[in-house]
């Protein structure tokens, strides 16, 4: 049902330290903390005794003590004291490789044997000293697809989020750009000469009209980035690798998407922008409307997975098929595609 | 129809307080829903809570001397479950009556008999004489757990698990890393005697024990299948002769019977009494020692709660046993075998 | 499942408005809403692009705009615009419901369109009579609809669930009752003569000892029931000599219900109330109808009690097989109802289903 053999966002750094953190991930329980030397830990969060929670039970140095019987567990997952009787059996449990990077924890989920750090997406420049950043941290109600389609398809923006980043101008005059080179999607997005959204009319200054670009990037399993850029309408807009950068303003977004479940998603969202925002109140200000903004999708993503429920019961998000497809989903489809493939090329093994 | 539960066992319904008067009390034992009720003398009846007719829970309804009225269609409903009336017509039909669960009334509890009624013998019912032994302080408490009823029987046939879960009122390290453990078998259950010798007292023990040395202190919980369980706590000065049967120096303890009736087969209904002798002289400490004893039922409770949700996500998980487990072990055996004779035997009376 | 090619209630007129309204009504998903020229409209609640359902969307004018992508979808249900693209492929379409608003209550055909023919529509004119008191109450009922049927057709229980208020024994075992089929209605009337009056009618008719009371109670499918409630002096009759039980007497009123399943186990009850307007003086009529909701309410409760007793059975009940165990000869009048559904079912001849979903050309 998850592609496996990935590496996802688990969190963020400092949410983990010396107690117990438990959270589920593509349906699995997994129990973080820190050994006392600061390196995070990721083990299956059920003792191998009796089933209890290990995020019920204690730190005991560096290793995990059951709350129920005392049975304690290291960082490899190994059990290694036994209460009451000296001898220990040959019991291991998982334990997930795991990476501090760019402002996230990455989890690898499938075979610790394939954890290649170079394979975590590169949000590289959440790292950059002149940025700076928020973040968010939610739990859409929906399969991780319905996010994904939301993220390629930003035309949603006229109708959704229309008393921040969008107006009706957004979908019905950009010109759109699908582009995919091996399994990464990008749509590019432009409009030109046009009223800006109120978001942009107040953090960019404007007094006329504007151009302004997107571009959203999927890489299998689930991350997304994402990259707003503007400028006054008698500017040229960019093209080729260069629609990534802000013009006059704009900002940037990444997404750690993790599935908790088949109907639930984990949401691990950071927005970066150039420093000179303006004050504190302006920034807090900005701040509030991206957060307004991803809870306006949140309502969005449950009431389209009741529906999803209501028609496919068990099946994937993707075994409804709509039924038209408009210009605007090409990217999304193609996201799609990618999945699939890898989901059966995991299968066959 | 294959049970999933041992049902020729008398089980724990309701605390006899539980059941006032003239109102039905509504309870589900092993799946089966049962309405309780009083007749006019007193004594309990336990019919199934679904009317003949339109299926509405007689618990719904009103007691009517000795029998019980539909809220319905006002049929009424003797204490043998069989339609006594019908109003707006003279003639009962004959298939119209509910099932009648035999019921005896004890000790504080009412037990249920949900199987074959002809082998309903109040003799087996568990002996319970702490819950009414004069001068004996009791503090007791029903609870609706949402686990499976197994979990709450490998806990009590491992005390080691205080140490962890009590740690902060009857529990201490030694009872896991020191403890001399013995595990019996009985005729129809399974005994386990833990001895934790030349120990400083828990919290618990100290403050009511008033210890000012070491203690040797004992667990010994006595299991009966399917459902019941009797476990005697105690300690003594350390080397005082406890273990070896005399009665030691400062002994202090208590006495704890539990009675775990399933519902289904993801919650259980829970019936847990602690008497203790001492204390009539100290009703402040009582109180404190009253709120210690529910705190720790409580930490049970939240394990179970735990356990369960961790089944339900991943049924097929494998366990592992440890040493402590020979008297949990022992008991699902013993279960096990109940249920396939059970099952096995030729199908009888209606369920 | 549930009987097709039918009217059905799907709201009350005043729950129609300018903003959509989202209903389930035999398991299909439904928004409705009203034009601006005032006349009502029901579609498929579901964008046909990525489901969203349309009633997370907003009216203009007309026209249903989604609230995810702008789809644009017109009273036929037809897809009058996709934001961004000029011409796309052949124009999507919902599924549009006939509709039709009578008598507060607003109908919606459920079935092959084809078939929808108004003259079938089960309506009261009197809920819109000026010369009536009209209360009315729309219920969520979590039960299967055949469980109200059972016991509209069974008014002894009057005596038992509702004795605080209409109810009283004498309802139960001194009603003279006598069942009839006429054509696809049943019919049931009670009448008791001589008996004592319950707590309502004594309150606010002119009767508080004994008296004669009567009550009728038709069933019309596939949910529709007309239940007159009269009563008079002992021994009272009509003028011009005509039967009594079509009539409220010296003091009644009558009720209408409007059955309407959601799904297989919980269903829409849209009960309404009527009387004339000197049988209960303005001051009292709150508290009248006060106390007649409440014996909705009571209703209610037994109808949740009876479908957890029937989801909890570990043999898998229905409502199809409540009462199979054993029958009283209180139950005439509902097996016979029963029986009428099932005849129609089988009448039925299977219609098309809802559109399936595979993507369009």
């Amino acid at each position: 049902m998850f592609l496996r053999n990935h590496w996802y966002a688990a969190g963020f750094p400092d949410e983990i330290g010396r107690t117990l953190l438990a959270r589920t991930l593509l349906g699995e329980d997994v129990l973080f903390y820190r050994r006392a030397d600061g390196a995070p830990v990721a083990l299956e969060n059920r003792c191998a005794h009796r089933r209890l929670p290990l995020s019920m039970g204690a730190l005991v140095g560096d290793a995990v003590q059951c709350g129920y019987h005392g049975l304690e567990y290291d960082h490899t997952g190994a059990c290694i004291k036994i209460p009451g009787q000296h001898g220990v059996p040959n019991v291991r449990l998982r334990a997930y490789p795991l990476v501090e990077r760019h402002r996230y924890l990455w989890i690898w989920m499938g075979d610790p044997a394939l954890a290649d750090p170079s394979l975590i997406p590169d949000f590289s420049r959440l790292d950059a000293p002149d940025v700076g950043v928020t973040r968010i941290q939610l739990k859409p109600d929906c399969h991780v697809q319905l996010v994904i389609d939301n993220l390629l398809d930003l035309s949603h923006l006229a109708y959704v989020h229309n008393t921040t980043t969008g107006n009706a101008a957004l979908a019905e005059d950009a010109e759109v750009r699908t582009e995919r080179r091996g399994d990464v999607v990008q749509v590019k997005r432009w409009v030109r000469n046009v009223v800006p959204a109120p978001t942009f009319v107040q953090f960019g200054g404007y007094n006329g009209r504007v151009n302004l670009w997107q571009v959203s990037e999927f890489r299998p399993p689930s991350y997304v980035r994402v990259s707003y850029g503007s400028a006054p309408a008698d500017q040229p807009t960019p093209d080729g690798d260069d629609i990534w950068s802000h013009g006059h303003w704009g900002f940037a977004v990444f997404h750690g998407l993790t599935p908790e479940s088949a109907r639930a998603t984990h949401q691990f969202r950071h927005v970066a922008h150039a420093h000179g925002l303006g004050d504190a109140q302006v920034t807090a200000e900005f701040y509030r409307q991206c957060d307004q903004i991803i809870r306006e999708d949140l309502a969005i993503f449950a009431v389209q997975q009741r529906a999803l429920d209501a028609e496919a019961g068990e099946a994937p998000p993707s075994a409804v098929n709509a039924r038209v497809a408009i210009h605007a989903d090409g990217g999304l489809l193609q996201a799609r595609l990618i999945n699939e493939r890898l989901m059966r090329e995991q299968a066959r093994g | 129809m294959s049970d999933k539960f041992v049902t020729d066992a008398w089980y724990v319904a309701a605390w006899s307080d539980e059941l006032g008067p003239d109102r039905p009390l509504a309870r589900i034992v092993l799946e089966r829903p049962v309405v309780l009720y009083r007749r006019r003398d007193g004594s309990p009846v336990a019919l199934e809570d679904r009317c003949i007719h339109r299926r509405l829970p007689l618990s719904l309804g009103r007691v009517a001397g000795d029998g019980i009225e539909c809220g319905y269609h006002g049929l009424v409903f003797g204490a043998d479950g069989r339609c006594r009336a019908v109003p707006g017509q003279p003639v009962v039909p004959a298939e119209a009556r509910v099932r009648a669960y035999p019921t005896v009334e004890r000790q504080r509890c009412i037990w249920i008999w949900t199987g074959d009624p002809a082998r309903a013998d109040p003799a087996t019912i568990r002996d319970f004489p702490w819950l009414e032994a004069p001068g004996w302080g009791l503090v007791k408490l029903h609870a609706r757990v949402p686990c499976h009823y197994q979990l709450i029987i490998d806990n009590l046939l491992d005390l080691s698990h205080l140490a962890y879960v009590h740690a902060s009122t009857v529990g201490s390290r030694e009872l896991a890393e020191q403890a001399r453990v013995r595990t019996e078998r009985l005729p129809d259950g399974v005994r386990v005697s833990r001895w934790t010798l030349d120990v400083p007292p828990a919290q618990t023990y100290l403050q009511f024990g008033r210890y000012a040395g070491n203690i040797d202190r004992w667990q010994i919980s006595e299991f009966r299948t399917p459902c019941t369980f009797v476990i005697d706590n105690g300690s003594a000065l350390a080397g005082t002769g406890a273990p070896e049967g005399a009665p030691g120096a400062q002994r202090w303890g208590f006495m704890v019977c539990h009675g775990i009736t399933p519902e289904t087969e993801r919650t259980t209904n829970y019936f847990w009494a602690l008497a203790h002798a001492f204390g009539a002289d100290d009703p402040d400490g009582v109180a404190e020692f009253h709120r210690q004893s529910l705190q720790v039922i409580g930490e049970d409770i939240a394990v179970f709660e735990a356990q369960q949700r961790m089944i339900d996500l991943d049924p097929a998980a494998p366990t592992i046993d440890i040493g402590y487990d020979a008297g949990p072990l022992q008991a699902r055996r013993l279960i096990d075998r109940l249920l396939a004779q059970q099952n096995a035997a030729p199908q009888r009376a209606s369920a | 499942m549930f009987l097709r090619n039918q009217w059905y209630v799907a709201a009350f007129d005043d729950e129609v408005r300018r903003t959509p309204l989202a209903r389930t009504v035999l398991g299909e998903e439904l928004i409705l809403f009203r034009r601006l020229d005032g006349g009502t409209v029901a579609l498929e609640n579901r964008c046909a692009h990525r489901r969203l359902p349309l009633s997370a969307g907003r009216l203009v004018g007309d026209t249903i705009e989604c609230g995810y992508h702008g789809l644009v979808y017109d009273c036929s249900g037809r897809c009058i615009k996709i934001p961004g693209q000029a011409h796309g492929p052949e124009a999507p379409v919902v599924r549009a419901y006939p509709v039709v608003e009578r008598h507060r209550f607003v109908y919606v055909w459920i079935g092959d369109p084809e078939l929808a023919d108004t003259a079938r529509i089960v309506s009261f004119p009197r809920l819109s009579d000026p010369a009536s008191g009209v209360t009315k109450v729309r219920l969520h009922v979590p039960a299967n609809h055949l469980l109200i049927l059972d016991n509209l057709l069974d008014l002894s229980h009057i005596a038992y669930v509702h004795n605080s208020t209409i109810g009283n024994a004498a309802v139960a075992e001194q009603a003279e009752v006598k069942t009839r089929r006429i054509g696809q209605h049943v019919r049931v009337t009670r009448e008791m003569n001589g008996v004592p009056a319950p707590s309502t009618y004594a309150q606010f008719g002119p009767h508080q000892g004994i008296f004669d009371r009567w009550q009728l109670s038709e069933f019309r499918p596939p949910g529709f029931f007309w239940i007159n409630n009269g009563s008079a002096a002992c021994g009272w009759r009509r003028a011009d000599g005509g039967d009594r039980i079509e009539t409220q007497g010296e003091w009644g009123f009558e009720v209408y219900h409007g059955i309407t399943p959601e799904t297989a186990t919980t269903t829409h009850q849209f009960w309404t109330l009527a009387h004339a307007l000197d049988m209960v003086r303005p001051d009292d009529r709150a508290e009248f109808y006060r106390q007649c909701h409440h014996v909705v309410y009571e209703d209610l409760a037994v109808y949740e009690a009876q479908q957890r007793s029937l989801d909890t059975d570990p043999a898998g009940a229905s409502a199809d097989e409540v009462g199979s165990r054993i029958a009283i000869e209180a139950d005439r009048a509902l097996l016979q109802g029963r029986q009428v559904l099932k005849e129609l079912m089988r009448a039925n001849h299977p219609t098309q289903p809802p559109i399936p979903h595979e993507a369009r050309p």
